[in-house]
C-alpha cells in the first residue's frame, strides 16, 4: 500500500465518520471540502461562502474566529447551521491556520456534527429541571403535611399526660381521653384525605369524551336552592368524568360555604373555547379571598378561615385533578366582592 | 390583680388544649383567658376595636406563629410600628415549627419576649406558665 503523502489512501481516513474537512480562504469561501451532504454536489458548495449556511446568531462568532485564525490563532467553537431540509444542526468547529512561508494563507476547518449529543444533553437538562422542581414540590409537601400531622399528635400526647395526673379522678380522665379521641379522629381524617389525594393519580379513572352539559345538570340538582347559572353551550370534554365532576362540585360547594352574609349566593359558570383548550370559570359573589392567601389555598390542610368546617383539602384535590388533566387552576378574587375560580382543560386529551 | 391573657391561635384544638392546661394549673382567680384566631383579630382586640370594644387591657399575649391572615411575626411588626400603644403587653411566641437561628433572632428583635417550641409535656408548659404568672412582674 502506498502511504506517501499524495496517496489517495489518506482520503479514506479523512472521509471516515461525522467529520467534514474544509479549507477556507480569508472570506470564508470554501476552497476544498472532502464530502458534502447528500443533497449537495461539490459544485454547489465550492467557492460558496460558508457563512450562507451558518445560523444568523452565530455569524458574528464565526467571522471573529476566522479573523483570529488568519492572525495565527487556532479556534474552537460550537455553532448551528440552518438548512430547509435538515433543520437546525449543531457543529463543533475547529479552525487551524494553514501557513506557507510563515504566512497564514488559508484556514483548515473540521466540522463535527454534534446535533444528537446536544439534543440528548438538552433533553437531559429539561428532565433534570423537571425532576428538581418535582422533588422540591415533594419536599414542601412533606414538610407541610408533617407539620400539620404533628400538631394533633402533640395535642394527644399532652392530654394523655394530663389524664395520667389524675388516675383516681374518672371525670377528668374521661374528659381528657375524650379530647384525645377527638384529636385522633382529626389525624385519621387527615390521613384519609392524604390517601384520597394520592389516589387521584394512582387510582384515577379512564379518560373519555363526556358531554359536560350532563355533568353540570347533575351537579346543579345537588344544589337545588342555589342561584346557579350554567353556560348555554357546553362542549364535550376529554376527561375523567368522576374527577371533573368533583372539581365542579368542590368549587360550587366552596362558593356556597363562603357566601357573603349580607347577600344570597349567586354562582355563574362560564366556558370559553380557545384554540387548544377549554377555559372554565366559576364566579361567585361571596366573601372573596385576600390577595396574600390566593396562592396558599391549594396547599393541603390550608384553611383560610380556621372556623370553617372541613379539612382544607378540597382545593388541593381540585388542583391535583386539573394537574392530572394536564393543566392548571387559579383564582381572581377581591376580598368582600367575590371570587372567580378558573381552570383549563385541553381539547385534545392526554393519557 | 387578675392577669389578662390573650391567646392568638388559629387551631381550635390547640386553643382548647391551652385552656384545659390553664384550668388544670389552677389559680383561677389569678388570670383570665381570651382567645382570637389570628394576628389581625389580636390587634383589633388590643386596640379595642369592633367587636372588642369591651376588651380588657391585656397583660400578656401568647401567640402561635403560623396563622392565615397575619402571622405572629407580622403581628409583632404591626404592633411595634404604631405609636398608639401605651401599655406594653409581653408577647410570647409559641410554635410547632423548627426555625433557623436567624428567624428566631428576628422574632426577638421584633419584640417577642420569649420564643418557645410548643411543648409536648405538660410539666414544661406548667413551668412556662408559672414563670409568667408567678415569677415575672408584668408591666
Amino acid at each position: 500500500m502506498n502511504l506517501s503523502s499524495d496517496s489517495p489512501v489518506w482520503k479514506y481516513l479523512v472521509d471516515q465518520g461525522n467529520y467534514f474537512h474544509l479549507i477556507l480562504d480569508r472570506d470564508a469561501m470554501i476552497k476544498y471540502i472532502n464530502k458534502t451532504w447528500p443533497k449537495y454536489t461539490q459544485e454547489d458548495v465550492l467557492d460558496k461562502c460558508l457563512w450562507d449556511w451558518v445560523s444568523p446568531e452565530y455569524l458574528g462568532v464565526c467571522k471573529m474566529s476566522l479573523q483570529e485564525v488568519f492572525l495565527g490563532v487556532p479556534q474552537e467553537t460550537q455553532i448551528t447551521l440552518t438548512d430547509i431540509d435538515y433543520g437546525v444542526l449543531w457543529f463543533q468547529m475547529s479552525f487551524l491556520p494553514i501557513r506557507e512561508n510563515g504566512q497564514v494563507v488559508a484556514s483548515s476547518l473540521i466540522m463535527k456534527d454534534i446535533t444528537t449529543s446536544v439534543f440528548t444533553q438538552h433533553n437531559l437538562g429539561t428532565t433534570m429541571e423537571n425532576l428538581r422542581s418535582s422533588n422540591k414540590r415533594l419536599d414542601d409537601f412533606v414538610s407541610e403535611v408533617s407539620h400539620d400531622l404533628r400538631s394533633p399528635l402533640r395535642i394527644i400526647g399532652t392530654y394523655l399526660d394530663m389524664a395520667l395526673r389524675f388516675p383516681s379522678d374518672p371525670e377528668k380522665v374521661t374528659r381528657y381521653v375524650g379530647k384525645c379521641l377527638q384529636a385522633y379522629q382529626s389525624v385519621d381524617g387527615m390521613l384519609q384525605s392524604l390517601r384520597d389525594l394520592t389516589q387521584i393519580v394512582t387510582r384515577g379513572g379512564k379518560f373519555q369524551k363526556v358531554p359536560l352539559g350532563t355533568i353540570l345538570t347533575q351537579i346543579s340538582e345537588v344544589f337545588p336552592t342555589v342561584d346557579l347559572t350554567l353556560p348555554e353551550q357546553l362542549p364535550e370534554v376529554w376527561c375523567d368524568p368522576h374527577q371533573i365532576t368533583r372539581v365542579f362540585q368542590n368549587l360550587i360547594e366552596n362558593a356556597v360555604k363562603y357566601a357573603h352574609p349580607d347577600r344570597p349566593i349567586k354562582i355563574v359558570l362560564g366556558c370559553i373555547g380557545r384554540s387548544e383548550s377549554w377555559y372554565f370559570t366559576i364566579q361567585d359573589n361571596g366573601l372573596g379571598i385576600p390577595q396574600e392567601s390566593q396562592k396558599k389555598i391549594y396547599q393541603v390542610f390550608y384553611q383560610e378561615n380556621p372556623n370553617s368546617q372541613g379539612m382544607g383539602v378540597g382545593l388541593s384535590i381540585c388542583s391535583k385533578i386539573v394537574e392530572r388533566h394536564g393543566n392548571t387552576i387559579g383564582v381572581d378574587s377581591v376580598l368582600g366582592k367575590g371570587s372567580n375560580f378558573w381552570f383549563i382543560l385541553p381539547k385534545k386529551g392526554i393519557q | 390583680m387578675t392577669i389578662q391573657i390573650l391567646l392568638v391561635e388559629d387551631d381550635h384544638e390547640e386553643a382548647t388544649l391551652f385552656q384545659e392546661m390553664l384550668d388544670l394549673f389552677g389559680q383561677h382567680d389569678r388570670w383570665q383567658l381570651h382567645h382570637v384566631i389570628n394576628g389581625l383579630e389580636a390587634i383589633k382586640f388590643l386596640k379595642k376595636e369592633t367587636p372588642y370594644q369591651n376588651a380588657p387591657k391585656v397583660d400578656i399575649v401568647f401567640s402561635d406563629y403560623n396563622m392565615p391572615r397575619m402571622s405572629g411575626e407580622e403581628m409583632l411588626l404591626d404592633l411595634h410600628s404604631g405609636d398608639w400603644w401605651k401599655g406594653y403587653p409581653v408577647i410570647v411566641i409559641l410554635t410547632n415549627y423548627d426555625f433557623g437561628a436567624e428567624k428566631i433572632k428576628n422574632l426577638y428583635q421584633l419584640g417577642a419576649a420569649s420564643f418557645i417550641p410548643k411543648p409536648k409535656e405538660l410539666s414544661v408548659f406548667q413551668k412556662i406558665f408559672t414563670y409568667w404568672v408567678d415569677c415575672v412582674e408584668l408591666p
